[in-house]
């Protein structure tokens, strides 16, 4: 990776033309392929083009490549707490009544919005 | 901005415009100390009531309500407006250029923008307080908090404001450290309080923007139902736990972790001592602002959490107690075979371990799964934080004070009284909590105003105990304020401190330094100062 | 019509020559040189991004999590939406911030009428992609999707509620961040004319640059995460 030696040093033009065209064709494919795949695989294909997008604005658009190396290893340290903070989240949701499946899934709950709207639901009753 | 460097920063510009609108670290850090000392008063009289209903099994000038109402007022006006921004805003503000050998923070602007945002964030949790004052908890768990008609939104609002203080503090602390430091002063020759204000600025900047959306959604789910934590509509209150904790837990760091670099920087002047085992400290601090962010399930135990989330955390809860444990040996290491001078200062050093690591060995025990289900929600847990957080931050946070209020002030305060006030507070502290354990132990359930009669003669013990507390304090305020009329003046350096800041007149000059100083040596290197060799 | 009091505003400073010079930036008190100036500045507004990322984070956390739950609720709601309107405003953004960056390096080239021509062109763009929320908007208000208590939107699924409550948290949260952005861009266009930019001195556009980019940084995840899922 080049680093510029002062601030007011101008890095070159093309990346960037060549930059926003990636973005605007991957954000195309992205949208065609989603209308092809469904589930977990379209999920994954569509958060890696979206995190190819991503990291194309984070390092050419913001700058990043010519940058300061510690404002990399900042966003990337950001990026792994918020991970953190994903994992350790889902893991419990994922998992929380592995054990103690008696009262069924938390979260199963139906909605009782449609049935009771008319009536009023959602002021004092609870 | 002119160059006057010659004056003392209280002379240089005088009249009430030139305090409100200063950009200078110093006068902010100053004013933030006066609003925080206010909020800790505040909260203060809150505890002093709360202790009071408590003298008798039966309730009795408090409602339910009230009672309620009164616990959380204390828990939110003590965490959000007191301990957060205790150490950082004020002392942090004040010398962290200094010890750097820096003219001002990097964003002096951003500063008092920060400095504001506080007080408009106290108002709103004053304001709260008028309007009906809320009675969750100061954790704001839904569902009640999205049910009760008290002021959850202007106080979530409170916090959220603050919030964004502490983040802008977190910032300009972060940018000053790394950019600012005088030349030769390099990342390991950073006094340690440096440190650990650096890792503080972490956290503050990596956990706080997550209080700031939950308590958003909070206000949305008040506001307009959004539904995400509201379980009659589907969503999930256990996330609101996650969320909250997410922040909340390594929030308590940022109470801490200033309060062990206050600690460092005592225990090296007062033993005259190089600090035992330097990098490792700096680590730890890191180490410790790391470990704060896998840690948070362990308020979860009981919430319903998954099983396997709950073995996970409990197993990470542990860890926490390596870094910690690393800094209490090094401070006892630190001093063994210092000459030891027992300065007020000190002797809320010495407090600070003592309380410290009962606190600490307690929160051990609530990291054991098995123990903590009969622990949850009673005086154990009461007892334990008020252990970490006064018997920890408060301690380091008044020692500290003292150690740098001739500097601050340029006036030194009474060292009679001073011991005495420390002796009243050490011993009130301890007799109002460590009888806590005792209760907790045996199953008094915290957050009650009534109880069983056979518990009456440990709550009232506490409460005698909560006096002597308060006695102690207001001693304390008393020889300092008057220690600011009539003090005798102070020398630069009273303590033969060899860090920046007792390079510099008392107080400081309008920059900092007439010449910036040079740094040829380590922050405690004491060996090289006095030209002679300490064992 | 704003174009125009932009354009008489340009034609009063730009006659006179001091424009052409610039007006000279001191640097503030506590820094050594200019350059320490912007390396710090630059370094705060990394940092104060990496706050930003955590505080969306926080909501696209709620976001997994409910898509876990329910994920048939979600692959329902998303065809409530309007691929549409959201490539639409995807673009938009996408070419905004392109936009963006050609202003400052206009600017930083001393070429100071394209540069406010580039930025003004980036703040229509942005306030197409706040008209076509609008749009949008008006749109699920008027088939009641709405978030919880509101909802009154027709569905197979019974718990769709869920989403619009995450949608208008997300796209609201995301929208005032751009409105805030449209005034920044409208403030650094003001100082330009002023004739305080120029290639001595741009640390405030940088900084704002990279707060657009952020914005549609965060967008870049919005997009697929809402209007793609199948």
């Amino acid at each position: 990776m080049s680093k510029l030696h002062s601030s007011h040093e101008l890095p070159p033009l093309k990346p960037y033309i060549i930059t926003f065209g990636a973005l605007i064709a991957i954000t195309l494919f992205n949208v065609t392929i989603s209308q092809f795949t469904s589930g977990s695989l379209g999920l994954i294909l569509t958060m890696v083009l979206a995190s190819v997008n991503a990291i194309l604005v984070l390092a050419v658009f913001m700058g990043l490549w010519w940058d300061n190396r510690f404002h990399t290893v900042a966003i990337v340290t950001t990026f792994l707490f918020l991970s953190l903070f994903f994992i350790f989240t889902m893991l419990d949701v994922a998992t929380r009544d592995d054990l103690d499946p008696r009262e069924g899934p938390a979260f199963d709950i139906k909605s009782p919005v449609q049935k009771e709207h008319s009536s009023g639901h959602g002021g004092e009753s609870h | 901005m002119s160059h006057v460097p010659n004056i003392n920063f209280f002379k240089a510009t005088t009249g009430l415009k030139s305090w409100l609108f200063t950009l200078d670290h110093k006068r902010i850090g100053l004013m933030y100390l006066g609003f925080i000392w206010f909020s800790f008063f505040l909260g203060g009289i809150f505890a002093l009531l709360l202790r009071l209903e408590l003298l008798f099994p039966n309730g009795w000038f408090l409602t339910d309500r009230q009672y309620d109402q009164l616990f959380t007022l204390h828990g939110a006006v003590m965490v959000f407006l007191f301990i957060i921004p205790s150490i950082p805003a004020s002392l942090g503000n004040f010398f962290l250029p200094i010890m750097i050998g820096a003219k001002d923070v990097a964003f002096p602007r951003l500063n008092l923008a920060s400095f504001y945002i506080y007080v408009v964030g106290a108002v709103f949790g004053i304001g709260s307080m008028l309007i009906g004052a809320v009675d969750t908890g100061w954790t704001f768990y839904t569902p009640y908090s999205t049910s009760t008609d008290t002021a959850v939104i202007t106080m979530t609002l409170a916090a959220f404001i603050l919030g964004f203080s502490s983040i802008l503090t977190g910032v300009n602390f972060l940018a000053t450290v790394h950019n600012m430091r005088a030349k030769g002063m390099t990342w390991f020759k950073m006094p340690l309080f440096v440190w650990s204000l650096y890792a503080t600025a972490v956290i503050q900047i990596l956990a706080t923007p997550v209080l700031g959306i939950t308590l958003l959604l909070l206000i949305l789910e008040k506001t307009i139902n959004i539904g995400i934590f509201d379980p009659s509509l589907g969503g999930d209150p256990i996330l609101f736990q996650h969320f909250f904790w997410f922040y909340s837990h390594p929030a308590v760091y940022i109470m801490i972790l200033p309060a062990m670099g206050l600690m460092s920087e005592m225990i090296s002047t007062f033993s005259r001592r190089s600090i035992f085992g330097y990098r490792f400290m700096a680590y730890s601090s890191i180490a410790i602002a790391i470990i704060a962010f896998l840690v948070w399930g362990h308020h979860l135990f009981v919430s319903g959490q998954s099983m396997y989330a709950n073995m996970i955390f409990s197993f990470l809860t542990y860890l926490v107690a390596i870094p910690s444990g690393i800094k209490v040996f090094n401070w006892m290491a630190t001093m063994y075979k210092g000459s030891l001078d027992l300065k007020t200062p000190f002797l809320y050093a010495l407090a600070f371990i003592f309380l410290f690591t009962i606190g600490g060995v307690t929160g051990i025990f609530l990291a054991a799964l098995a123990v903590d289900i009969h622990l949850t929600d009673t005086y154990f847990v009461v007892a334990h934080f008020h252990y970490v957080m006064v018997g920890g931050t408060v301690m380091a946070f008044i020692g500290g004070m003292h150690y740098w209020w001739p500097k601050m002030i340029g006036k030194m305060y009474n060292e009679y009284w001073a011991r005495v006030a420390c002796f009243l507070i050490f011993l009130g502290f301890n007799l109002v909590f460590f009888v806590q354990f005792i209760m907790g132990s045996k199953g008094m359930p915290r957050r009650y105003h009534t109880y069983l009669d056979q518990f009456q003669p440990l709550h009232a013990f506490s409460t005698y105990g909560s006096w002597v507390l308060g006695l102690g304090f207001l001693v304390m305020i008393i020889y300092l304020i008057h220690s600011i009329f009539y003090g005798e003046k102070a020398p630069a350096n009273p303590w033969n401190g060899i860090t920046l800041e007792w390079k510099t007149e008392s107080p400081p000059v309008l920059e900092n330094f007439d010449k910036v100083p040079e740094i040829t040596h380590d922050p405690y290197d004491f060996a090289a100062v006095d030209g002679k060799k300490y064992e | 019509m704003i174009l125009m009091i932009l354009r008489q505003l340009m034609e009063k400073n730009m006659s006179s020559n001091e424009v052409l010079v610039g007006r000279s930036h001191e640097v503030a008190h506590q820094f050594d040189t200019a350059e320490q100036e912007f390396n710090t500045a630059k370094l705060g507004m990394w940092v104060f991004m990496a706050q930003e990322i955590l505080f969306f984070g926080g909501l696209f956390v709620a976001y997994a999590v409910f898509r876990m739950m329910h994920p048939d609720m979600f692959r329902e709601a998303a065809h409530h939406l309007s691929l549409k309107w959201g490539l639409l405003n995807t673009l938009f953004l996408l070419t905004s911030s392109f936009t963006m960056t050609l202003g400052e390096r206009a600017i930083r080239q001393d070429k100071i009428k394209q540069g406010i021509m580039l930025l003004m062109t980036t703040v229509g763009l942005a306030t197409a992609f706040m008209g076509v929320k609008a749009i949008e908007y008006a749109a699920k208000i008027h088939h009641g999707y709405l978030p919880a208590k509101w909802f009154f939107g027709e569905g197979m699924d019974n718990s769709l509620h869920l989403f619009f409550g995450i949608y208008f948290a997300l796209t609201g949260l995301h929208g005032v961040h751009v409105i805030i952005g449209i005034g920044l861009i409208l403030w650094l266009v003001y100082r330009t004319i002023r004739g305080e930019f120029g290639s001595h001195y741009f640390l405030p556009i940088e900084m704002v640059t990279l707060y657009w980019h952020l914005v549609d940084l965060v967008w870049t995840f919005l997009f697929p995460l809402l209007y793609l899922i199948r």
